[in-house]
């Protein structure tokens, strides 16, 4: 299995991935429980907006995408609150305006379907030491808020009346989620794409939900669990020759199907046993 | 000891064209243990709300500890407890002590947490005697037991009144006795002042220090005695049974 750590996009690769497998589920875990684990799919697609207009005006697509998704998150989130509209309402607005802006707009810029392919889908093989950085940096900003702000915002998700009413600002921390969720998406573009990156926002917490008996159990098995799926991914993908990041979702699903089967039978032995 | 925590003044509150609560004028002592009764509609978790700054009134002044709602901020000072405790997922992954431990999410410093803070969490599941469970998902656990979960993360924020919305309603009678004996008990030893909502006239007579009876107005306030005596109920609560309410999910 050396061979594999051989090529140097591979390791990139690796290391983009460990980053963003350990990320995605611990906001992923937040988003999940508000009720928003598609917030994931609408930010994506918003973001491709934000690449299709980089490519336009020559600029840095990634930083494009940054702003896409981090104006369109705190729409949404001021759609959810203020609006006569739901939060899955708002959220289905802004997925399909976001792709066909990015359609329309990479018309535009004449780009091939090929490199919209890329962030579409992923595209570890074209991974820069640059690219990992930038996915570094946001991980650090990301992790760390959500490290400052762990007990305030778990109290919301936990409870927003309640935390309201005892002073806890839940406004302020309902903004901050959906801006580090955007953040979150923007970092992913590389290894999974735009179009999958829900995936790793909900799966893995999903699987986590199984057999998770407190929110520190979901957040450390969330996090194994995307691991699990990053490399299982990575690892398939290399030798089966198939795209990474499709392979890391099902790889992802794979377990989560794993962990609803585990639960499931642990309640049946409960039950016998009873 | 005979400081009001709460004041309210003709307080007037509708949802649209639909009026809820129409000068409503109430006071809550330090050491009271205030059931607030009203048959279902009658604005009572309205009025409550208004309290806790969740809604704004259209008319009248709040005063809590003296100071207008407008410029309060000590909200650490009043503990909430909710109507059915938490409004969802009942899978919702936490366990027994993470859920105490948010009640000291208001009284933390920059987010800094302390051993004070430690003690007040386990002062709290001793209280309620919970500490056996503090490892269990919630979720697991019966009525009564996330009832007093719940009772244990407000004590944990160490509030001066206990604010509570139908506190019983999805427990059996027993379960409900014994947690009204704890609130008796925690009013006589730690001087908490309560202020309870309840449909359940029957339940609460014996339990609380003074009663307020609202319909849109107040119709009523004084002790448990009068209240009895008065034909005020019956006519509040014509053709309704003033029985306990069971909850599918309780």
């Amino acid at each position: 299995m050396g061979d594999i750590f051989a090529f140097g996009f591979m390791r990139l690769a690796f290391v983009g991935g460990t980053i963003v497998g350990v990320l995605a589920p611990i906001i992923g875990t937040f988003l999940v429980l508000r009720r928003y684990g598609l917030i994931g799919d609408g930010l994506g697609h918003v973001a491709f907006g934000g690449v299709a207009f980089g490519h336009l005006m020559r600029t840095d697509p990634i930083l494009m995408a940054l702003v896409y998704s981090t104006v369109a998150a705190v729409g949404m989130e001021q759609f959810r609150v203020k609006g006569r509209l739901g939060g899955d309402v708002a959220i289905a607005i802004f997925l399909s305006s976001g792709l066909a802006l990015g359609l329309v707009l990479a018309r535009l810029a004449r780009r091939s379907t090929d490199q919209l392919w890329t962030y579409l889908f992923g595209s570890v093989i074209a991974l820069q030491p640059g690219d990992v950085i930038q996915i570094a940096l946001i991980a650090f900003i990301v992790l760390g808020s959500l490290w400052v702000m762990r007990r305030g915002l778990f109290f919301v998700t936990f409870d927003e009346e309640t935390a309201r009413a005892s002073g806890v600002p839940v406004g302020f921390y309902n903004i901050a989620l959906v801006l580090l969720a955007a953040l979150t998406v923007v970092s992913a573009i590389q290894i999974v794409g735009l179009l999958l990156i829900s995936a790793l926002l909900v799966l893995p917490v999903a699987a986590a939900l199984q057999v998770a008996r407190s929110f520190r159990q979901t957040l450390v098995l969330g996090v194994g669990s995307g691991l699990l799926s990053v490399y299982g991914g990575l690892i398939g993908s290399y030798y089966l020759d198939t795209p990474p990041g499709p392979t890391i979702v099902l790889m992802a699903l794979g377990i989560f199907l794993l962990a609803n089967g585990a639960r499931l039978m642990s309640r049946s032995a409960r039950v016998l046993a009873a | 000891m005979s400081e009001p925590i709460i004041e309210i003044e003709d307080i007037w509150f509708s949802y649209g064209a639909e009026p809820v609560l129409e000068g409503v004028s109430l006071e809550v002592i330090r050491g009271d243990i205030l059931g607030l009764i009203g048959p279902n509609g009658s604005g009572k978790t309205t009025l409550l709300k208004l309290i806790l700054g969740l809604l704004s009134p259209q008319r009248g002044t709040i005063r809590l500890f003296g100071q207008e709602l407008g410029r309060f901020r000590e909200w650490a000072r009043l503990g909430y407890v909710r109507q059915r405790g938490w409004d969802f997922e009942r899978n919702f992954p936490a366990s027994v002590e993470e859920i105490v431990r948010l009640g000291r999410v208001p009284r933390l410093r920059w987010g800094a947490w302390r051993r004070i803070d430690t003690e007040a969490v386990e002062r709290a599941l001793h209280a309620v005697h919970i500490e056996g469970l503090r490892h269990r998902p919630i979720s697991e656990l019966s009525g009564g037991q996330q009832q007093r979960v719940f009772l244990a993360r407000v004590l944990a924020q160490e509030p001066e009144i206990l604010v509570l919305d139908e506190p019983t309603a999805a427990v059996d009678p027993k379960v409900e006795a014994e947690f009204y004996k704890l609130l008796r008990k925690l009013n006589r030893e730690q001087g908490l002042t309560i202020l309870l909502v309840s449909h359940d006239l029957e339940a609460i007579v014996t339990q609380v220090t003074k009663i307020a009876c609202l319909n849109r107005k107040l119709l009523f306030c004084g002790t448990p005695q009068e209240c009895l005596a008065s034909d005020l109920l019956e006519r509040v609560y014509v053709g309704k049974r003033l029985m306990h309410h069971q909850h599918p999910w309780g």
